[in-house]
């Protein structure tokens, strides 16, 4: 398994948010698919690019829970052929 | 919030609620602590149902008694249920005698657990839930009277009892911000878990940190309440949990995810790669953002 770096929650000044969400399809549908399966919606997307993460899309996940907090995902292209993600509840970055 | 709630609600209770250390038969079924219903009666006050098996009913008695009640000592909850519906008072109290879950030893302390512990099942917390934080919480509880709370602690996977504080430099096992390079987990310090139940084994090691740091803050702030935020980073361990292995899921199905992570509230962080094994790494330390994560 090689070594994984994930971008940070908040984009950092190395990434560009930008608004051609076609091009973040694979990520979109990995989210939505994740989204789904916990019974949840996915809300606050932004949509960012940079040399080190390529494509990136975090959304906060949230379902019907009030006892335990939303969920962050962070979903990014990298330089490879596929996609990663990570998930962390929210207040703990 | 959940805990906020609760703490307001035990805070009212208390200031009309006298505290009974012996289990009784009431109108509204069995009662312990402060007003705490073990078991509702139903059609009236002689008619109570113990269900031994029930899990809502261990979980609030291991909260109240800080140990998992035994079969046999919910056999006599059950029998004293039943002779008091026959209208045998003394051998109910016997019954209730016989289980040894009849009296609270501390009754304010023990009164207050069994309170959150309704509280938190009437929320919609699993009672495992509770079983396996009652379970986890007393020993480090109790470890406050001995150290402070920012003595070092044993890492989880060392191969001790991980989360446990510890004496000298045995807790700097765990790699520190200090003698690792900016942003790297070094795994060969902490060695990484392999296998399928990485997220359950992730899980374990978040609850018992939740209790152990913010009973930690307790002791060091007296205005620290670790009921409120204990209770959270729980819940929040045990959905992190559950989303975790719809990761280690998708990282499986969806054709373009080659690798996942969950990173969990106290910093552990379970990894899923395409076609391997899942792997946790506990924490060593909290995770800042872009930590490298290297496996072994």
């Amino acid at each position: 398994m090689d070594d994984l770096q994930f971008p940070p929650w908040r984009p950092d000044s190395t990434e560009t948010v930008v608004s051609d969400q076609p091009a973040f399809h694979g990520c979109d549908e990995v989210i939505d698919t994740f989204a789904a399966k916990a019974n949840a919606t996915a809300t606050d997307r932004v949509y960012t690019r940079s040399k080190q993460w390529g494509d990136v899309v975090r959304a906060r996940v949230v379902d019907n829970n009030p006892n335990a907090s939303p969920t962050l995902i962070t979903c990014w292209s990298g330089s490879g052929d596929g996609l990663q993600f990570v998930i962390q509840a929210e207040g703990y970055q | 919030m959940l805990a906020d709630r609760l703490g307001k609600a035990w805070e009212a209770c208390r200031a009309s609620t006298t505290i009974d250390r012996n289990m009784r038969f009431a109108d509204e079924g069995l009662v312990l602590g402060a007003g705490t219903i073990l078991a509702r009666s139903r059609g009236s006050a002689r008619d109570i149902a113990i269900d031994a098996n029930g899990h809502r009913l261990t979980a609030l008695l291991a909260a109240a008694h800080l140990r998992n009640p035994s079969f046999s000592d919910l056999a006599h909850l059950r029998k004293a249920a039943e002779v008091w519906s026959q209208g045998d008072d003394a051998l109910a109290a016997m019954h209730l005698a016989l289980s040894r879950l009849n009296q609270l030893r501390e009754p304010e302390a023990d009164a207050h657990r069994l309170f959150l512990a309704d509280g938190l099942l009437k929320s919609g917390v699993p009672a495992d839930e509770i079983v396996f934080a009652i379970e986890r919480g007393p020993a480090a509880f109790q470890r406050l009277h001995k150290y402070s709370a920012d003595q070092p602690r044993v890492p989880a996977g060392s191969g001790r009892p991980s989360g446990q504080w510890t004496s000298g430099s045995a807790g700097g096992a765990a790699p520190s911000s200090t003698s690792s390079p900016p942003g790297t987990l070094n795994t060969g310090v902490i060695m990484p878990i392999i296998g399928d139940d990485a997220c359950n084994l992730a899980r374990t090691d978040c609850v018992q940190h939740a209790m152990i740091d913010d009973y930690g803050k307790a002791a060091a702030n007296d205005n620290f309440d670790p009921q409120v935020t204990a209770v959270r980073r729980m819940a929040d361990c045990a959905k992190t949990n559950v989303l975790c292995s719809m990761v280690s899921f998708g990282v499986e199905v969806l054709p373009n995810a080659v690798r996942g992570a969950a990173i969990f509230p106290d910093g552990g962080v379970v990894v899923m790669e395409k076609g391997k094994e899942d792997m946790y790494i506990p924490r060593g330390g909290r995770i800042p953002p872009q930590t490298i994560l290297r496996p072994r």
